[in-house]
């Protein structure tokens, strides 16, 4: 079996932007209309800063790709659908814009394109062409501080699971049953 | 005349409507939470339109015809109202998708030839099914008794016009119990997470449903001679809805205290003064008052305001209910303790556009109705089948 | 590019400066270069000029798509947000795109030539008028290789730079201490660093150096950030240590009082390799050989032979007297015991009242970087309070005393790729790469009057504007640099700019300079232009050439600022543009290129023959890859192998060339030069930058959500003033009096008692910024703020200042 995941190393990001604005570039042609769900740029990568504790830190936040991604249950046409990648994809053709993903996604992931009228989420087109061609994912290719990395869970050679092997990492909202694949390394 | 004026009347108001409709439409834009106010907008009606049939069940299923027989008289109008209403949540949630025909994607998929489709696991996927069945009961219905003016063979068909009862309140409980758990079922929003959806929306239907239809009976009680009847019968039925109301939003409240992220849309909710005017005192107290007023002194007038408030205030709270707990739910996606930004929504002119285009050609379509088909007692159906 | 092992090894052999280079050109793989195809995917190689920093980048087009993507062969890999969203800078509604004029109070369009021949005419009248050092430029990065042929064309001494607000006062304390230059050339060898300590240096550029510390961070390198505010950096599992602003020497002094007292120096780096054993006189003046009858103008006390030495021949030197020595040498002190004299006023409990950072956390990082021989990192942007020049001479000590300079792992000296200028003064000419010789203007350059050791203080620039000494300017060519957001005191550098006769503003985007130039001209962003440079953020030797991604989009009338001030040269001095071969055939832009290249070219000759490589193989690797590795880097060169460009040859604790300048020759901590806040509604607001922030980058709408325009305060300073995240409040300059509105972000990330705003970001003036964008209003320019005194000798202006804040 395949199942493509994410990681995104808290312990290492540098927060420069790049994989946010990386994915606005490539997926959304570097687009400049507002990302109004999210008050925020067009792009599948939101970030959230933590300022009222007593240091900084920072959430990256994208799909989560879940194992039981609730987006997909919900979906009353199909356009959500868990491909057999491991990724959760999206068929535009099919959807309705019905937005029952969007309420259902407990990590906020999808974001309105009011063009389109449809939810939009990781991964884009151009993410998805790459992969095909066996390149990484936009984001994971411009990160600089070695912040993230993408692969195949069920390769133990995979550099995600070789990476996953020698890190302490947590899931976000592992209690809402969606066993979701995005790992948020804390540290070594 | 007189006839042809209203038929004018409103013809020019239903294309009001569906023009004001259409702008809103080509006016629409994204925002901040996913389900603004067309859809609320929706289960409102959506609501009344099922609360209602479930009133008329009382006398279609449960054989209760009032003290005089009054029920009969107001039988086909209670139907009309059933159905009609179903119409302005349909417009509503149409015009809210990618293009009103793509719902068809529900059920059939047109990509590499043509096949069938079913998620059985999406509350949306039961709400289209349930939707077609409901309005295709309550058509057939519908013409029942409106054929059964002029067939005889049809009135004496009591086990028939009981199985087809049977099948629009089955498939009206169905639906609003389902609808509720469109919301409730979505574990994301923990505000809405639980069985008490379907609960509060059938309480809320039948409450909604009564108040509605009797605003609609009473334009024409006079004329039947069921004023009394109409006083006495919608307020028993608010006397006992709104407690059962209460009850279930009370504990929905305390039950949201016990759990952080749902307290924070309920927050939301009890901060406003809003609940406390329309949740509270507009739609519980003072109906309540008003509607037991309404049945000791045996007052229409009483009746027709406890109504109306029960209208009005129901749309609030069904608003309030769908649209806050969306606020929170991007508050604490990843901790409330974060204090992640805040969401600010308010319908756009677009959805509001909308809503009242679909109003007015609700409206439209209600009076219509009266004017071309035979729904008041004594009518018959003389052209095309059933109507006047 | 192929060159066998052996044959440059041959090379590398006979070359004059290396001797243990064991290096092969680097040949990447021809995986991303992929030449157009038939699916019409491109792949070109640029040189990221979002920021200064240069980092390498693909430019993608495939499927009708267009990104940016890292180039990972290259020695300075990218990338940032800033460079991701390019394609945004180049196709933005703001973006200047057709030559301006200014009539009264407007702008009207007009064409290149009517814009050209009037500057070029003024020009000319001003020179005239003047004299050519009434002409000044001024640049950031962009162009900065090109604009000395303009600067000798003309014949002004006065190209001066933004140095003065950024880098002047660390690179001064590199000329100092190690008698090296910029930012670049000193800077910890990332990858093999084995502790880092960041003191006002956020590594918010080059990407190519963040990508080296993850490789150490993989081996669990820990990183101490030394800052008022958290910069983007201290998110992930860094070590903050947030400090009163313009207090870091006195923290640094505290670590040097722990390392020495507790021994954990490297005696034998400090007593061979830097002029701790020297000895001076108590005049401060270094004790000369000729008055102790040994050879040399420095001496130490040789213990091998009880007796003194010249510095560099003692074969045993001592960094203590004895008192009989002391009495031999005429009652001199080592640079030793002067430097422990001025540490010894600096106790980490003394310097924990003065610094805000706890007396424990400083004894311990003192002793965690000691031991672990780490570096602290050199410093880039250090015009923040006006006492840097002692802060860096400070660190450059510090890594000095731990013996970690040019070792791996350490604090190194960048491998030169001898990149020649464009044009050099060489006895009384300057001549051009290309062999033509131009007449040295006779003038002095205006700031090196007043501060002989800094790189360019601009500051001089507007009080030759008003005040006319030492002599008027009355012309300036500003250059891909925004003044108004850069200089301190912005409302002096208004009123210069609006007394000059002749400003012609060169850029793509409206800063604020923009509404007071007579003309606007405007140029190519960095994906519409070609140019070769030196890869500026790796120890290695390496060149890079950055493509033509893209024409300009349509409407956009922009061309490249080298060919606009050739064609200003030429229509007002046709002879001297003749003289450098330029002539009315170049005023087709398209044909300029042909001229440029031949100055490349010389170059590229110049570093193949340094090289020993053929100029062929080099142009094809630039052509191809983007870039070429000349040389690897090699530690244990300087001061080991090769003296230092300091006076004694060695690490300069007592910097000789300070004293010459009449400044300290220890560094000490020094009192900022604005008024520190003491009132409970005064707060130090300092400014800086992100990967997020650059002057371009600014106006993109990405930029609206990833930087922000808000003054972040800390939420214990908020609860007591009463103030909300969000919320609006005034500022005051309490030096300046100046007031200014912003909001308020709560927030973590700046220590009590300061607030922070971005530099370059907010509060932008310019007439031109218009619709959508009118948000770039919002915020403060920190340089609103500020005194304007000046950093003496070194030329820094500090662009940290005091405010009241008010709550509105």
């Amino acid at each position: 079996m395949t199942r493509l995941a994410h990681l995104w190393d808290q312990s290492r990001c540098i927060a420069c932007g790049a994989c946010i604005a990386a994915c606005n570039a490539s997926n959304y042609g570097s687009s400049t209309a507002p990302n109004v769900s999210w008050n925020w740029l067009r792009t599948n990568i939101r970030r959230i800063e933590l300022s009222n504790g007593p240091r900084p830190m920072l959430y990256l936040l994208q799909c989560q790709h879940c194992e039981n991604p609730p987006c997909v249950t919900v979906c009353p046409t199909g356009a959500s659908y868990k491909d057999r990648d491991g990724l959760v994809k999206m068929n535009y053709d099919l959807c309705i814009g019905c937005r029952y993903c969007m309420v259902a996604c407990p990590y906020d992931a999808r974001w309105f394109n009011e063009s389109m009228w449809t939810p939009v989420k990781c991964m884009g087109e151009e993410c998805q062409a790459r992969i095909a061609k066996g390149e990484q994912p936009v984001c994971v290719a411009v990160c600089p501080a070695g912040a993230r990395d993408f692969g195949d869970l069920d390769d133990p050679g995979s550099s995600i699971s070789r990476r996953l092997a020698n890190s302490r990492y947590v899931k976000l909202l592992d209690n809402m049953g969606t066993k979701p694949k995005y790992f948020v390394v804390v540290g070594p | 005349m007189r006839r042809w004026l209203a038929l004018a009347s409103a013809a020019a108001l239903l294309i009001a409507g569906a023009v004001l409709a259409w702008i809103g439409y080509a006016g629409r834009s994204a925002e901040e939470i996913p389900w603004g106010l067309l859809v609320p907008g929706y289960v409102f009606f959506a609501l009344m339109a099922t609360g209602s049939s479930i009133v008329n069940s009382i006398y279609t299923v449960f054989g209760y015809k009032g003290p005089n027989g009054e029920y009969e008289k107001i039988i086909k109008l209670g139907v009309w109202f059933s159905l009609i209403t179903i119409v302005p949540a349909w417009i509503m949630i149409l015009l809210d998708l990618r293009s009103p025909l793509s719902a068809i994607n529900i059920f059939i998929h047109t990509q590499g030839g043509l096949s069938l489709f079913f998620q059985y696991r999406s509350g949306i996927t039961w709400m289209a099914t349930l939707y077609t069945l409901f309005a295709l009961t309550l058509l057939i219905e519908l013409v029942y008794f409106i054929r059964s003016e002029v067939s005889e063979k049809l009135r004496l068909m009591k086990s028939a016009e009981l199985a087809i009862a049977l099948a629009v309140l089955v498939v009206t409980v169905v639906l609003h119990s389902n609808l509720g758990q469109v919301f409730g079922n979505v574990v994301a929003v923990p505000a809405w997470y639980g069985p008490h959806m379907a609960l509060y929306f059938i309480a809320s239907a039948i409450a909604i449903g009564a108040a509605g239809q009797a605003l609609f009976i009473s334009a024409f009680a006079g004329g039947l001679g069921v004023r009394e009847f109409v006083a006495r019968y919608y307020s028993r039925i608010l006397m006992i809805g709104l407690p059962v109301l209460a009850f279930i939003k009370g504990w929905m409240v305390i039950n949201a205290w016990y759990n952080p992220a749902s307290w924070e849309a309920y927050s939301l909710i009890l901060s406003s003064p809003n609940f406390y005017i329309f949740e509270i005192g507009l739609l519980l107290l003072v109906p309540f008052l008003l509607a037991t007023f309404a049945y000791y002194k045996k007052s229409p007038a009483m009746a027709l305001l406890a109504a109306a408030l029960v209208v009005i205030a129901g749309f609030v709270d069904k608003y309030d209910l769908i649209i806050e707990p969306q606020k929170a739910h991007i508050f604490h996606s990843l901790g409330g303790w974060a204090g992640v930004g805040s969401i600010h929504y308010a319908p756009t002119p677009s959805q509001i556009e909308i809503a009242i285009g679909s109003v007015l050609v609700y409206v439209a379509l209600l009076v219509l109705g009266v004017l071309l088909l035979p729904l008041k007692p004594g009518e018959r159906p003389r052209t095309l089948f059933i109507f006047k | 590019m192929e060159l066998q092992r052996r044959e440059f090894l041959k090379l590398v052999g006979t070359a004059a400066v290396v001797s243990s280079a064991f290096g092969v050109v680097h040949v990447a793989s021809a995986s991303q270069q992929v030449a157009a195809s038939p699916s019409g995917e491109r792949v070109v190689p640029v040189m990221c000029g979002a920021c200064g920093a240069g980092c390498g980048l693909l430019f993608i087009e495939r499927g009708g798509k267009r990104y940016i993507l890292p180039n990972l062969e290259h020695p300075q890999p990218g990338m940032c947000g800033r460079p991701a969203s390019a394609l945004q800078m180049w196709s933005h509604p703001l973006r200047l795109k057709k030559p301006l004029k200014k009539v009264g109070d407007k702008f009207i369009e007009v064409d290149w030539d009517t814009a050209l021949n009037e500057i070029a005419a003024k020009l000319k009248e001003v020179v005239e008028r003047y004299g050519p050092e009434s002409v000044v430029i001024t640049r950031h990065d962009v162009h900065s290789w090109f604009l000395p042929l303009f600067q000798y064309l003309i014949g002004t001494p006065n190209l001066i730079g933004h140095e003065g607000t950024c880098h002047s006062a660390s690179t001064a304390a590199r000329a100092a201490v190690l008698g090296a230059g910029g930012p670049p050339i000193v800077d910890p060898d990332y990858e093999n660093v084995s502790y880092l300590v960041l003191v006002g240096r956020n590594l918010d550029a080059a990407m190519g150096l963040v990508r080296q510390l993850a490789a150490a961070r993989e081996r669990g390198v820990k990183i101490v950030v030394v800052d008022p505010r958290a910069p983007n950096i201290a998110f992930g599992s860094v070590e903050w240590v947030p400090i009163i602003p313009g207090t870091d020497a006195a923290f640094l002094m505290a670590m040097a009082y722990v390392i020495i007292n507790e021994g954990l120096y490297d005696a034998d780096f400090v007593k061979r390799y830097t002029n701790a054993p020297m000895l001076v006189k108590p005049d401060g003046t270094p004790l000369g050989g000729k008055e102790v009858g040994v050879e040399g103008d420095y001496v130490a006390w040789d213990a091998a032979d009880n007796a003194p030495a010249p510095l560099d021949k003692a074969k045993d030197p001592v960094l203590m007297l004895s008192e009989e020595a002391r009495q031999r040498v005429g009652g001199a002190r080592t640079v030793w015991e002067l430097f422990v004299e001025r540490v010894r006023k600096y106790p980490p409990d003394v310097a924990a009242k003065i610094t805000g950072v706890p007396a424990d956390t400083i004894v311990r990082i003192a002793r965690e970087f000691a031991t672990a021989r780490g570096v602290i990192e050199d410093g880039w942007y250090a015009a923040k309070n006006g006492n840097e020049f002692d802060t860096y001479r400070l660190v450059l000590i510090l890594n000095a005393l731990v013996g970690n300079i040019d070792k791996r792992g350490g604090l190194c000296f960048q491998d030169s790729a001898g990149f020649p200028n464009i044009c050099d003064p060489a006895g009384p000419d300057i001549v051009a790469v290309t062999g033509v010789k131009l007449p040295a203007p006779k003038a002095k350059r205006l700031d090196k009057l007043l501060y002989p050791l800094n790189v360019s203080t601009f500051d001089a620039v507007y009080e030759a504007i008003l005040t006319g000494q030492p002599y008027p300017v009355k012309a300036l060519f500003i250059v891909g640099t925004s003044p108004l957001q850069r200089d301190a005191r912005y409302q002096m550098a208004v009123e210069a700019l609006k007394k000059l006769e002749l400003v012609v503003a060169i850029d793509i985007f409206p800063h604020d300079h923009v509404d007071y130039a007579h003309y606007v001209l405007p140029d190519l962003m960095f994906l519409e232009r070609e140019e070769v440079a030196t890869v500026r953020w790796t120890l290695h030797a390496a060149l890079q050439k950055s493509h033509m991604a893209l024409d300009p989009p349509p409407g956009v009338d922009a061309r490249h600022a080298p060919w606009m001030l050739m064609e200003i040269v030429r229509r007002a001095w046709p002879d001297r543009a003749k003289a450098v071969g330029y002539d009315e055939r170049y005023a087709d832009p398209h044909k300029f290129e042909e001229w440029e290249r031949q100055f490349v070219e010389a170059a590229l000759k110049k570093v193949a023959d340094r090289f020993k490589v053929s100029v062929d193989d080099l142009k094809k690797a630039l052509e191809e890859k983007g870039f070429v590795v000349l040389k690897k880097k090699s530690y244990g060169v300087r001061p080991y192998k090769t003296k230092l460009g300091t006076p004694t040859g060695r690490v300069e604790i007592y910097s000789i060339t300070a004293l010459k300048n009449k400044l300290d020759p220890l560094p000490d901590y020094r009192e900022p030069l604005y008024t520190r806040p003491k009132a409970p509604d005064e707060f130090y607001l300092i400014n800086g930058k992100d990967n997020v922030v650059s002057s371009h980058f600014a106006f993109t709408p990405n930029a609206k959500y990833l930087g922000d325009r808000t003054v972040w305060m800390n939420p214990k300073d908020a609860e007591r003033l009463g103030v909300k995240d969000g919320d609006e409040v005034e500022l005051e300059g309490i030096d300046n009096g100046f007031k200014a509105r912003a909001r308020v972000r709560v927030t973590n990330r700046v220590r009590e008692g300061v607030l922070f705003a971005y530099a370059f970001l907010g509060g932008r003036r310019s007439s031109l910024i218009t619709g959508q964008f009118a948000y770039l209003r919002e915020g403060v320019n920190p340089q609103w703020f500020t005194t304007g005194k000046i950093e003496p000798v070194v030329g820094s202006a500090p662009t940290n200042s005091t405010v009241r804040v008010r709550r509105l």
